[in-house]
């Protein structure tokens, strides 16, 4: 078939080797960062409690050194896949050890980090480091100068999808209509010298809020249609740095950047060597192609399959995503709200009917007690460690019920669990959570719509 | 071969044009860098609301909390020089003096007030009383210098208070007047740590308004190479956060552990902080009229712009709802009737319904305020998206 021979159709493994190096030096940022800002203590070694996932509650933070130890290694895996030693076990090793650190705790989930332990795990099944690596250098087995295309269409892929579902995640009223939570956002910077004005004007945060959404919905097309393709990418890097000035998110723009690259010809960075005169840039090999085991191709349909259908499984849930969160990790849910909460759990014992108001600072840090106040199923899970611990504690079937409050995208808050229902008997799972009350809420008039403070 | 490099112009010619071009955006760049040069701009509200809350609250009630330190110690000098003719009233109340700014400055225990880790230093609570005792029965001398070295549980205004109530204890008074050596060390005792509490409000306050290295300007004026805050925005998450765990403080310890909210409502008037001086109820009055000082960016009314000027910018009704909650706490306290010992065991339902108005309280700062302000409560600088 004419489409089975475009994916087929080889390719130079150059841009592949370039992304190879930049995401690898993106890594070893990645994992520098969690030493120099103390994170490794601040989120795997000062909390006592961590919110496991689901399935997934065997995962445990390392005693003692580990931690360090961990992140060390993953610094080393970074390492690895920037020179392109032992490359495949360096990328493997790093997603595992990335995505192990983060299955730990619920509380530190992250748009990005799930994107970079998946492109980790398709960058393991690529020949990455087939030029322009150590690997290559020292085994002429492994130097590859031609991959069939969708090896490269495979990574592509994976960033389009963030483009896509992060645009269509856009698609709301509160987004479109009220631009929030930009509007809430960007006024944090209307202090700024020469733009805060600009930036603090409500117009300013609907032409953003707009202008985010369909950069999100054309920005891949636009990528892929060479015409346009210089002006795409140049708009990309704008609005990235953009939004790593106006916003604390971290490595994320970088990554898509870097991730932007991959829609660039296959042999751009040949291209660029050779208007920059390098030398040692050597031309693609025609001769040299590379295979791929059989199973590979089938394994990433599967994979791909789930990536389209992950993200559209809040649909089975009622109510609002973005209020009652399920479905709402691992679906490119990126930038789209403003929301705080606030719990406090009652623990009653039947028996005698006394109640023991319990504050969630007890048990976990501060951040992790603010970031689970506004998930229903961290709560839940808060809950039944509270009532495990009052058990501990000789109270006989405790229950417990949570005072739950949060205030999403500038609304008026309101409780978000029914306080009635006993979490202590309430089961984790992938069932829709009926005690998650419905947002009723309205935004109060001053941030509801274009009305009056339009500037 | 599709994909591979047009190399049809000869490599000399492709580099000189690139550096043409390079040599041209640099000259960009160098003309909009010139252009650029610094000017003169006007603060806007939040940066003035920022200054406001560090130059009109914070700083003055570290001012007041060291004069009043200072007062404190003097009158407990004028007590151990002239034990039969100093003023015991006068020297209770100045005790109750220094609790007020003491319990306001709570809204704002950052900064110098945890590097200096100031609570603990002044205002340990509870004190270890059996070993208070024991220092007044022991033969060491109990100069500043040796107080220094006992644990913060044996010193700091608690152990004042000790010393000084219940004010109707005549018992007491007669030992704290005594002319013997039992009533002298007490005396000591009570100048010395006096004298603790008094160098720790001033190193608090010199640790804020000093002129060179002062914290306030650092905090408050963001962009200095020795800002502490990285933004002005960063800045006023910092006084919302610390207003949001100050009003859980009050709830929690100093009213929900006597309460018994954490007992399963068994009311335990010990775990009281001021029992003794029967200033529990005052210190809670205090510790949230630091919170509405900072709200408001006053000690004394309302100064515009400030965080409530900031919040009802972007969404009245959430201001409007901050300052019931704050007035309804306020009001609920004061409805606790004295004494507050009492009051737990004959009416807990008035302390419960101040319980529950804190709690109101902090649920909406910690949602509606904190989203009007786009400060999302957060104590750690990760990578959020």
């Amino acid at each position: 078939m004419a489409t089975d021979l475009r994916f087929q159709r080889p390719v130079d493994v150059a841009s592949l080797a370039a992304f190879r190096i930049a995401f690898g030096a993106l890594l070893l940022a990645l994992s520098l960062r969690y030493f120099a800002h103390g994170w490794i203590a601040e989120y795997f070694l000062k909390p006592t409690h961590f919110f496991t996932y689901w399935g997934f509650g065997w995962v445990r933070a390392w005693p003692g050194l580990g931690m360090y130890l961990h992140f060390g290694l993953m610094a080393a895996c970074a390492l690895g896949v920037l020179l392109g030693y032992r490359y495949r076990v360096s990328v493997l090793g790093y997603g595992l050890l990335f995505g192990y650190a983060h299955l730990i705790d619920k509380t530190n989930y992250l748009n990005h980090y799930y994107l970079v332990v998946c492109v980790c795990g398709l960058m393991a099944c690529l020949p990455l480091a087939g030029a322009w690596s150590l690997d290559a250098r020292r085994d002429a087995r492994v130097r590859v100068d031609l991959v069939p295309s969708w090896m490269l269409w495979a990574l592509r892929a994976q960033f389009g999808l963030v483009y896509l579902f992060g645009g269509l995640a856009k698609l709301n009223a509160d987004w479109l209509l009220r631009a929030e939570p930009l509007s809430s956002w960007l006024s944090r910077s209307s202090d700024w010298p020469l733009v805060g004005e600009l930036l603090g004007a409500r117009s300013t945060a609907f032409a953003m809020s707009w202008a985010g959404a369909l950069f999100d919905l054309a920005v891949v097309p636009l990528l892929l249609w060479r015409k346009s393709r210089p002006f795409a990418f140049a708009a990309l890097v704008a609005f990235h740095l953009l939004t790593a000035t106006l916003f604390s998110i971290g490595m994320f723009p970088y990554v898509m950047i870097v991730g932007a690259t991959l829609f660039f010809e296959a042999d751009w960075p040949r291209r660029l060597a050779s208007r920059l005169a390098w030398r040692g840039v050597t031309q693609a090999a025609p001769s040299r192609n590379v295979g791929a085991p059989r199973w590979l191709q089938p394994a990433l349909a599967v994979y791909f399959l789930v990536q389209l259908l992950a993200p559209a499984r809040h649909w089975l849930y009622p109510g609002q995503l973005c209020w009652s969160e399920q479905g709402f990790r691992f679906s490119w849910n990126v930038m789209l709200m403003e929301k705080n909460g606030a719990v406090d759990f009652r623990v009653v014992e039947p028996a005698t009917g006394r109640t023991f108001r319990v504050s969630p600072s007890d048990y976990f840090t501060p951040y992790q007690a603010a970031m689970m106040a506004t998930q229903p199923d961290m709560v839940l899970e808060a809950a039944r460690l509270v009532a495990a611990d009052y058990r501990a504690r000789g109270l006989s079937e405790p229950a417990v019920y949570a005072d739950a409050f949060a205030s999403l995208n500038g609304r008026p808050m309101q409780r978000l669990l029914d306080p009635t229902v006993d979490l202590a008997r309430e089961v984790d799972g992938l069932t829709n959570k009926t005690w998650i009350l419905p947002m009723t809420t309205q935004p109060s008039s001053q941030v509801a719509s274009f009305s009056g403070s339009f500037q | 071969m599709a994909n591979l490099p047009d190399n049809s112009r000869p490599l000399p010619e492709l580099e000189k044009q690139f550096q043409i071009r390079a040599a041209r955006v640099a000259g960009l760049a160098l003309a909009l860098a010139l252009g650029c040069a610094p000017v003169a701009l006007p603060d806007g509200e939040r940066r003035v609301a920022l200054r406001g809350a560090t130059d009109q609250v914070i700083v003055p009630t570290y001012q007041e909390l060291s004069v009043r330190s200072a007062e404190l110690s003097a009158l407990l000098d004028e007590l151990l020089s002239s034990p039969g003719s100093a003023d015991l009233e006068a020297t209770r109340q100045a005790y109750l003096d220094v609790r007020a700014p003491l319990q306001e400055a709570g809204a704002f225990g950052f900064g110098p007030s945890a590097e200096l880790h100031s609570p603990a230093v002044l205002d340990q609570a509870p004190v270890d009383l059996a070993k208070v005792d024991a220092e007044l029965a022991s033969e060491k001398e109990l100069t500043v210098a040796h107080l220094r070295t006992l644990g913060a549980n044996k010193r700091g205004l608690h152990a004042i208070e000790y010393l000084l109530f219940p004010a109707d204890d005549a018992d007491l008074e007669a030992a704290l007047r005594a002319d013997d050596l039992s009533g002298e060390r007490r005396r000591q005792f009570a100048s010395s740590a006096a004298q603790i509490v008094a160098d720790g409000a001033a190193k608090l306050l010199a640790g804020w308004d000093d002129e060179t290295s002062g914290y306030a300007r650092r905090f408050s004026e963001p962009g200095a190479p020795d800002s502490v805050s990285k933004s002005v925005q960063a800045g006023l998450d910092t006084l919302l956060n610390e207003a949001v765990v100050e009003t859980e403080l009050i709830a929690n310890v100093k009213l929900g552990m006597p309460l018994g909210a954490s007992t399963g409502g068994t009311v335990d008037p010990s775990a009281q902080e001021s029992e003794r001086a029967e200033a529990s109820v005052t210190d809670m009055l205090a510790s949230l009229r630091g919170i509405r000082n900072i709200y408001f960016g006053s000690r004394d009314g309302v100064a515009e712009p400030c965080l409530s000027t900031l919040v009802r910018a972007k969404n009245a009704s959430a201001d409007q709802h901050a300052r019931a909650a704050l007035a309804d706490a306020e009001a609920a306290l004061l409805a606790i009737p004295a004494p507050f010992s009492q009051a737990l065991e004959e009416s807990p339902e008035t302390a419960q319904a101040a319980y529950d108005a804190l709690k109101a309280l902090k649920r909406v700062l910690a949602t509606e305020v904190l989203s009007s302000l786009g400060a999302s409560l957060k104590f750690s600088d990760n990578d959020g998206d």
